[in-house]
């Protein structure tokens, strides 16, 4: 070992030294895990009304884009978007007469689409785009995608697709500040969830548990 | 409590607590406790002593840097937290506690910094910094070697002042 390897080392103990030992750090962290459960008991329940918020107005109030040919659709209550196709469009986002959907097209495009007012989901106006779930080339088990242009009114949205066996996943924006996920729905193969970063998600970052139990995280 | 996590939790907390203060962050205390926090919701799957130190040390690496780009964020508007002028991140970034070593540390950059202070003061080897900073163990090696010349330069210049 050289002489500056030395002095490293010999430096780093002096820094770590004068740091001073904490007072109970266990007892505080039994609070701080009392304090999580306590956390996760109320957003279960919060997410399980946004859920039934979501799906009650869907199901009562949605207008099928070809009537014609839709089929009649049957409330869930039990789930929370188990159909996700252009007929059955997700509601991503709403603000003002604005609102941002999102649907699959088979079992890989993913569709972005907004519309004004009470008019219903144009499929031709979609931003479509091909997912990489289930592909052995996909680069991560999450995906996000904008919603919208980022200076228009879902700028500050992100739509997070997870793999189906994700979990734990966190989002936190450029400032490491947490941003709260909400649950979209679920297909066989993925989770829709979507973020409001409620300003710029530049240099957002997230991480979680992919299906096989490996840690997954990114900064952007 | 889960069997064993109890026990790394009295070994390595402190070592966490001063591994994120020589990242640089000014709340040490709490990035260490978020870590173990973190490890706790995920102890079932790193139950082995290795996997669940190799986690600590990638949570707190992780939660150290993003506690520093927070800080510089709110240090382009002082007034929102004007206590930062004496927080740790400023003692170890500047190096104005004093000391040349410490002065020319601050002058590396976050990558430079983090290698160092694995390697030389967590002892960890290469390819165990490379998983806790997520690069390869080639960046890790080069990273070290510059890091060291840029040292070595430094603390020259100011030895010949």
């Amino acid at each position: 070992m050289n002489d500056l390897e030395t002095l490293l080392r010999k430096e780093f103990d002096e820094q770590a030294r004068s740091v001073p030992d904490s007072a109970e750090p266990w007892r505080a962290l039994q609070r701080r895990l009392a304090r999580r459960r306590a956390l996760l008991v109320g957003a279960a329940a919060a997410v399980l009304l946004v859920a039934v918020a979501i799906v009650v107005p869907l199901t009562r109030h949605q207008t099928p884009i070809t009537p014609a040919t839709a089929a009649p659709t049957k409330p869930s209550p039990t789930t929370v978007a188990p159909v996700f196709d252009h007929n059955h469009p997700v509601l991503l986002a709403e603000g003002g007469r604005d609102k941002a959907w999102a649907f699959m097209v088979g079992d890989r495009v993913i569709c972005v689409a907004m519309t004004k007012g009470s008019a219903a989901v144009d499929p031709q106006k979609a931003d479509c785009a091909p997912d990489a779930a289930n592909d052995s080339s996909g680069p991560s088990p999450v995906r996000t995608r904008a919603i919208g242009p980022e200076d228009g009114p879902f700028g500050h949205f992100l739509l997070f697709v997870a793999d189906e066996g994700v979990h734990d996943l966190s989002v936190r924006s450029g400032d490491g500040t947490a941003v709260t996920l909400r649950l979209l729905g679920t297909t066989r193969q993925r989770q829709f969830w979507v973020a409001d970063f409620g300003g710029s998600h530049q240099g957002f970052g997230y991480d979680g548990i992919d299906a096989k139990g490996n840690h997954f995280s990114a900064i952007t | 409590m889960q069997p064993g996590f109890e026990e790394l939790f009295h070994q390595q907390f402190e070592p966490m607590k001063r591994l994120a203060f020589l990242l640089g962050a000014d709340d040490a205390e709490n990035i260490a406790q978020e870590a173990f926090l973190r490890l706790h919701r995920r102890w079932p799957g790193l139950r082995e002593p290795d996997k669940a130190l190799a986690y600590l040390h990638r949570t707190v690496v992780n939660l150290a840097k993003s506690r520093l780009r927070h800080l510089r964020v709110v240090r382009r508007a002082p007034r929102e937290e004007p206590g930062l002028a004496d927080s740790a991140e400023v003692h170890v970034l500047t190096g104005l506690v004093g000391g040349s070593v410490r002065a020319a540390l601050a002058q590396l950059t976050e990558r430079q910094r983090q290698v160092l202070v694995l390697r030389y003061w967590l002892g960890l080897d290469q390819a165990a910094i490379g998983g806790a900073l997520g690069i390869a163990v080639g960046t890790v090696k080069a990273t070290n070697s510059q890091a060291l010349d840029r040292l070595r330069t430094l603390l020259t210049t100011e030895e010949v002042r």
